[in-house]
């Protein structure tokens, strides 16, 4: 095997080719400079500090969130926010800074001009004034019951919540911590209430309690509870002090254990939270200014409160943003961070910006649909400029290898660079979304999530896989409705292509899969116990599995194949007959959605498919599906990853995600719309160099992010710059055989049948699990860099490009330009073209010095990213 | 025809232990004969490949078979008068073996393997040779051949131009109807063929192999169209894959061009794998002309002469009015009614809907909506034994999977043809049958359901014959593996034949065979049978699964018995003994039978490897 050895002068000269391997997704400035110019001249303004924009900015307009606030009875209290619009763009939280009147003092007074509290009963008008703008909320203030009920979540979960003793990393955690567990965020009061009064430890896998048994409340002695010395750390706690003798939580325990643990007074389903929000529910700070939250729940009986204080909350980027356990937020750097919000029972998050500069005269930038409309507005208020509109080049190449996952050919990429057509790139994009190569690559990238595998087909054979895979191309090439490809995959019968997806003894996997896979949301945990993170239960799991409960394989001998049906009873998937039972509680289990609703009896004659017409009709169907096929464009989701919606994982653009979502299900679920819309939109022709405002900003759209190619499309561009094909052998143990010459990486069928180290090394995924790609560098790259035949061999194949080329008498120039054209869709600069004509001159053997020019131009980040 | 020898022997139902005493004495007189078998034994000879796969009708054209020990052959078999063969040249192949090799992977086949040789048959087929698959074996002094297939058809035959198989934007041009020769040599090849379709026009796309497990041929149909990213791209209209490589199915398809242009077929290996051997016949036809008159996809033997064995499970096998009497052709009694033909009449989707239906009846009918259920209502009397059988005759069963069920007044299930059978302590297989018999416990009246098993299937072509009968004990299927023998003199050669007895069938069945070369007779044999371990849970069910007696047959060629020239049609034959009464004869199989030389003369071990021209 050949190794390519270079003179470093030679290599430097490659001004663009960089041989460092792939580490740094960021296109150099070098790379930049040979760039085409954007077509569209934009204003530049100079940013301002936020400081002296502040006083520039006029107040527009005052709000009072909540508009309406409810207080029961004497004595209660609720917070409320004042924000102001400012002509900056931006809303401010004015709270501390407004006069605030009361129109009947008598009834309610205003404290620390942050929160109302009742004095009477009847209906009031709150006022807020700031620099002749006001703005009201009415206050109505209901007579307060004799006596407040008791619920053992509100009153105890509240403190076990606000304290972090339920937190996933303390006694919230699958298995609790030290012998102690607590439902995260108290989500399952009754469970919490039988280990502490009950006593004993949880066990995964079954319902009795573990030894020993003893209650953690002393109802004779109740100052001796555990319940309350490990908190106040009276004896020996892990988790520190969190409330001290004496203090509120501490009387509401003792209090509790005094009246002798009651669980919940008739009645007190009342106060339980159907819901949570928390305000404001966008909000961009200037560095160093402050906002504070309020949160709001309501509750089963119908009221509204604030739960501000009965919350805890929490920051993923303290460094940008830091939270107080009141909920003020201080913003510390420029960047975004989520703010999650835990009550008893809940969490919500919110994703919070802090801006840097404030941009004097934000110009209006062109919009071109939906997109745009929610990338650009929020990036104005995050204060920073898109970048500008990418070149042709940039364009063409990162146009073809989204939606055909190749490179053009350099006749077409003159042709296109060429052409004084407006609307050219719209037809190319026509052109390409008409190709039978985007069906390749549609099919190629729909083969990840829906994993086309021997190794996930049943049986495991390449007949069973090709079937399957030509399913899915013919759900590609036919443009079905997506919610039509759900529906197909997830109640599959008989022998059809979407059939052979499902291998057998694998119901709880198999609708945890359909789940991640068309709603985005990853049950998987709760097969043993309850979600850690989210509220689902186990018994949500096990009911959603058995929906897949009779699925059976029936054979005929006939012709020797296999057809899935549902039989009419008992769990299909070991052929056992036996129903699905929770292996918990050993209970059987009858079919369930995720909401609860159990199935009528015209359902159970079909549950999957009542099952996949639910999922497909759910508002997380189309938000994980829109999501998805964005990924494909952006090199992430909206929600990363694109199959972990949570609670705590917003998106980073909540109304974009929804305002496509609900476009991708008015338009009848159509993919290649969706496609159409993404690629037409401004925001993805994003230039990828970026201006002074966004070169930090990696979540916003604000330019595009190189992103590294496939293993598939990095060899299969390797294949076209070299002129030779790939040959792709088979590995399986049932077909020895080798692919047509000619067939592209992409094209594969499936994942584990090829025997390529290229693939694995750059990372392919085997696909045995819903796979996550792998761009991370690594040694084994580096060496096959150096050594590998694919930077080789390949290079100096007979009758390859350098070959032809050679054989052409093409000159220096024509070559490298050539070749510039394949690789980066644009003409070799000025500056390249001589040096590297110097270089070729300069060596011995003008084929070695092609091919370590090829080889260079294939180990630039310029050729291994799209951007 | 030499004088027939007829050997006869008797087989109880449900006693599989003959225990006949005197065999055991038989056996011991064979093992000296067995003994005596040298090494020095002739090898019959032993066919791999053809090519091409075939001609026309009323043409002369020539094949090359390639095999082992094919140096002496003198002579060929077809399995029809219509088909006459020249031996025109016979030579040996340069092998690229690599023995050392093969030796460290598989220590076991470290001695050198049989020479291959290639031999080139001249054939001549009739003008009125039926179009269609043709078995073929070869005669040597060794014996007979394996057999392979060879197709005869009606339109013209070409050959594939090597040269030009291989482009993909061009391929070689043929004119349908046309059937093409071809060969997949090497792992990843393509063949693509050109040709011209006008607007409108039907042709059906046939690819034949050599036969099941040979060759698993993909067929594409492109549109030379190319793309913006390349010229030459070829848009797929259509693609045939046949989903497994044991059943006959060839690749076909039916298309209907709705430009006038021109397109590309091609012909691949499934995922790139062959071998030397890969030959096939391209069929390109109108759709109308087709001589194959089953409807796309239809499952069906592609045998000219098509002389399939009696089936008693198989959803194919044909069933009419006429069944009944085939049934009762195998045991004694005669029918006491003739079946009456019944046609589902729609609404039947409930039980208050079924067709009241008198037994014996042929029920025929068409799952042609999602959901659909077709309801028949009959009566049933205590302890009756019925029999359930079904036939798909338009759609093989993996599309249509017909559950044939019987409910009970109350609307209970009783029975149906799903058969669960546990293959391990913790496994079961849903397996579905083509014939279930059941016994009621109580009279009344019965409703049969018939649906697709799944519960959204349909299509106008999933219709359905079903046979509701009483039970008729009679003899099943008798199976033997072996279709030809080649028999040295002196040397005896076991066969099993395995008889199944059918729906409660407690007679006797004697077995004949009949036309033996002279020389050779027939004996019943006994052998050890292994004694049975495993768990209970493979006991099958009598509902979907016969029982079956084994009974070991052994051929013994005298030392004197003179080598065959050409191959005798030895008959197996099959008869019920009930009561003391016989039945008629059955055919159970045919064998090709020869007597040979056992030992190579000294002049054939000193022969040149490579035989010239004949």
């Amino acid at each position: 095997m050949k190794t390519r050895f270079f003179s470093l002068k030679f290599v430097s000269t490659i001004v663009a080719f960089s041989i460092a391997p792939l580490s740094c997704p960021v296109l150099s400035e070098t790379q930049h400079r040979f760039a085409d110019r954007p077509e569209t001249a934009q204003a530049s303004p100079q940013p301002r500090t936020a400081e002296s924009q502040e006083h520039r900015a006029r107040l527009l307009s005052l709000r009072i969130i909540p508009e309406e606030i409810s207080l029961w009875g004497k004595g209660a209290e609720h917070s409320f926010l004042v924000m102001g619009s400012f002509s900056d763009g931006l809303e401010r939280d004015v709270t501390l800074q407004c006069k605030l009147i009361t129109s009947d003092p008598q009834l309610v007074h205003i404290e620390g001009n942050r929160r109302v509290v009742a004095t009477g009963s009847g209906i009031a008008v709150l006022k807020a004034e700031l620099t002749g703008r006001a703005a009201t909320a009415s206050i109505r203030i209901e007579s307060s019951p004799e006596k407040e009920l008791f619920s053992f979540q509100r009153q105890i979960g509240t403190i076990f919540t606000r304290r972090g003793c339920n937190a996933s990393e303390c006694h919230g955690g699958v298995k609790g911590k030290a012998g102690f567990k607590l439902s995260l965020d108290a989500l399952y009061p009754e469970e919490d209430y039988r280990w502490i009064v009950k006593g004993g430890g949880y066990q995964v896998l079954v319902a009795e309690a573990k030894e020993p048994v003893n209650p953690r409340v002393d109802l004779k002695r109740a100052e001796e509870s555990l319940l309350l010395l490990k908190p106040t750390l009276s004896v020996s706690h892990g988790g520190g002090q969190r409330f001290e003798v004496g203090s509120g939580d501490y009387q509401t325990i003792l209090e509790w254990v005094r009246k002798g643990t009651p669980f919940d007074d008739p009645g007190a389903e009342k106060l339980r939270a159907e819901s949570i929000e928390l305000y404001p529910s966008e909000a961009f700070l200037e560095m160093g200014k402050s906002q504070q939250l309020l949160l709001m729940a309501q509750l089963a009986g119908g009221r509204k409160e604030d739960w501000t204080n009965r919350s805890r909350f929490s920051s993923n980027n303290p460094d940008v943003l830091e939270v107080t356990a009141d909920g003020l937020l201080r913003a510390k750097s420029p960047g975004e961070a989520v703010i999650i919000a835990r009550t008893p029972g809940h969490a919500v998050s919110t994703r919070i910006g802090v801006i840097s500069r404030v941009i004097p005269n934000y110009p209006r930038v062109p919009r071109r649909n939906l997109i745009d409309e929610h990338v650009f507005a929020k990036l104005r208020k995050l204060q920073i400029l898109p970048s500008e509109l990418s070149s042709d080049s940039e364009f063409l190449r990162r146009i073809c290898l989204d939606l055909t996952g190749t490179l053009p050919p350099a006749n077409r990429v003159r042709e296109f660079l060429k052409s004084k057509d407006p609307q050219k790139r719209d037809r190319l994009i026509e052109t390409l979304i008409e190709s039978p190569e985007y069906i390749d690559f549609l099919t190629f990238r729909f083969s990840d999530p829906l994993r086309v595998a021997l190794s996930a087909t049943y049986p495991s054979t390449p007949k069973g896989a090709e079937w399957y895979y030509e399913w899915i191309r013919s759900c590609v090439e036919q443009n079905r409705p997506y919610d039509q490809w759900a529906r197909d995959r997830i109640a599959a019968q008989g022998s059809e292509g979407a059939s052979r997806h499902f291998r057998p003894r694998l119901a709880p996997d198999t609708m945890a899969e359909q789940v991640r896979v068309f709603m985005g949301r990853r049950l998987d945990c709760a097969q043993c116990h309850n979600h850690p993170f989210e509220p689902w239960s186990q018994s949500q799991f096990w009911q959603m599995a058995s929906f897949f409960g009779r699925l059976a394989y029936v054979f005929n001998y006939t012709d020797y194949r296999y057809a899935v049906v549902d039989m009419t009873t008992g769990s299909g998937m070991s052929g056992t007959g036996d129903p699905v039972t929770n292996p918990r509680t050993k209970q059987v289990v009858q079919p369930a959605f995720l909401d609860g609703r159990g199935l009528t009896e015209e359902e159970r004659q079909d549950p999957r498919m009542t099952l996949a017409k639910w999922m497909t009709s759910h508002p997380y169907f189309a938000e994980a599906a829109v999501n998805r096929i964005w990924s494909f464009f952006f090199g992430k989701g909206l929600v990363e990853p694109v199959d972990d919606f949570r609670s705590t994982n917003p998106p980073t653009h909540p109304e974009l995600l929804q305002a496509l979502a609900q476009d991708f299900r008015e338009n009848g679920h159509d993919v290649k719309r969706l496609i159409r819309l993404i690629v037409q939109s401004r925001t993805y022709q994003l230039s990828a160099v970026p201006n002074e405002t966004n070169k930090n900003d990696k979540t916003n759209y604000s330019h595009t992010l190189p992103r590294r190619l496939d293993a598939e499309v990095l060899l299969d561009g390797i294949s076209i710059i070299s002129g030779t094909p790939e040959l792709f052998e088979r590995r399986s143990r049932y077909d020895a055989g080798r692919e047509p010459l000619g067939v592209r990486a992409v094209q594969l069928r499936e994942s584990d049948a090829h025997a390529c180290r290229f693939l694995e090394a750059y990372g392919q995924p085997d696909r045995a699990t819903v796979p996550e790609r792998d761009y991370k560098p690594n040694l084994v790259q580096a060496l096959h860099q150096l050594a590998g035949s694919t930077y080789t061999e390949k290079l100096a194949q007979k009758g390859g490009r350098i070959d032809q080329l050679i054989q052409s008498g093409a000159s220096d120039r024509n070559i490298i330009d050539e070749l510039s054209l394949i690789a980066y869709c644009r003409l070799a600069t000025h500056g390249e073209q001589e040096e590297l004509q110097k270089m070729i001159r300069a060596r011995p053997s003008r084929q070695e010095a092609l091919e370590d020019l090829v080889w260079g131009l294939i180990n630039s980040r310029e050729f291994v990213y799209n951007h | 025809m030499a004088s027939s020898h007829h050997a006869s022997w008797t087989s109880r139902g449900g006693n599989s232990a003959v225990g006949n005493k005197r065999l055991l004495f038989f056996l011991f007189w064979l093992l000296p004969l067995a003994g005596a078998a040298s090494t020095e034994l002739r090898a019959e000879p032993q066919l791999v490949s053809v090519f091409p796969l075939g001609g026309r009708q009323g043409t002369t054209f020539c094949v090359e078979i390639r095999g082992k020990y094919l140096h002496d052959v003198s002579d060929a078999w077809f399995d029809c008068g219509d088909l006459k063969a020249r031996i025109q040249k016979i030579e040996k192949i340069e092998t690229k073996e690599e023995p050392a090799k093969k030796a460290k992977t598989d220590p076991s086949k470290s001695s050198k393997p049989p020479v291959e040789y290639l031999l080139s048959l001249e054939i001549d087929a009739a003008p009125q040779a039926l179009p269609g698959a043709h078995y073929f074996r070869l005669i040597s002094p060794g014996g007979i051949s394996n057999a392979l297939l060879l197709q005869v058809s009606s339109e013209p035959v070409v050959l594939e131009d090597q040269n030009s198989t291989k482009a993909a934007g061009e391929g070689q041009e043929i004119h349908p109807p046309v059937a093409v020769n071809g060969k997949i040599s090497e792992a990843g090849e393509v063949d693509y063929y050109s040709f011209t379709a006008s607007k409108d026009d039907q042709w059906l796309f046939e690819i034949r192999s050599a036969g099941p497990g040979t060759f698993d041929p993909v067929l594409t149909l492109y549109q030379p169209l190319g793309s913006w990213l390349d010229p030459k791209r070829l848009r797929r209209l259509a693609m045939n894959d046949e989903p497994n490589i044991y059943s006959w199915n060839a690749p076909r398809l039916s298309y209907r061009f709705t430009k006038s242009g021109r397109y590309i077929v091609a012909v691949e290996a499934f995922s790139g794998v062959t071998t030397p051997h890969c030959a096939y016949q391209l069929r390109l036809v109108r759709t109308h002309d087709s001589h194959t008159a089953e409807k796309q996809g239809c499952y069906s033997s592609p045998l000219a002469h098509n002389s399939e064995p009696w089936k008693e499970r198989d959803f194919l096998r044909k069933l009419d009015t006429g069944r009944i009497d085939a049934v009762f052709s195998r045991t004694l009694k005669a029918p006491e009614r003739s079946t009456t033909a019944v046609t589902e009449s729609e609404p039947n989707d409930e039980p208050a809907q079924a067709l009241s239906i008198t037994i014996p009846a042929l029920l025929e009918g068409t799952i042609n909506r999602p959901g659909d259920r077709d309801y028949y209502k009959f009566t049933a009397g205590a302890g009756e034994g019925f029999v359930f059988e079904i036939q798909t005759p338009e759609q093989v069963p993996y599309q249509f999977m017909p559950k044939v069920a019987v409910f009970d007044g109350k609307g209970e299930e009783i029975v149906n043809n799903v058969y669960r059978k546990k293959v391990s302590p913790e496994t079961w297989l849903n397996l579905l049958e083509p014939k279930t018999v059941y016994t009621f416990a109580e009279a009344g009246d019965y409703y049969l359901q018939v649906r697709d098993l799944t519960s959204r299937n349909a299509d106008s072509n999933f219709s359905y014959r079903i046979l509701v009968r009483k039970k008729i004990p009679h003899v099943g299927e008798v199976k033997i593996t072996e279709d030809y023998i080649n028999l040295h003199s002196g040397q005896a050669r076991k066969v099993s034949v395995t008889v199944e007895q059918e729906e409660g069938f407690d007679g006797f069945v004697t077995l004949f065979v009949e036309n033996l070369p002279p020389g050779v007779q027939v004996f019943p044999a006994a052998e050890v049978v292994p004694e049975k371990t495993g768990d209970a849970y493979d006991v099958p069910n009598p509902r979907y699964v016969p029982k079956a007696n084994n009974v070991t047959l052994m051929f013994v060629a005298d030392p004197e018995a003179p080598p065959c020239r050409t191959p005798y049609t030895a008959a197996v034959k099959a008869r019920a003994v009930v009561g003391g009464k016989t039945g008629e004869l059955i055919v159970a199989k045919q064998i090709l039978f020869m007597v040979v030389r056992p030992e190579k003369t000294a002049e054939e071990k000193t022969a040149p490897k490579a035989v010239a021209q004949k």
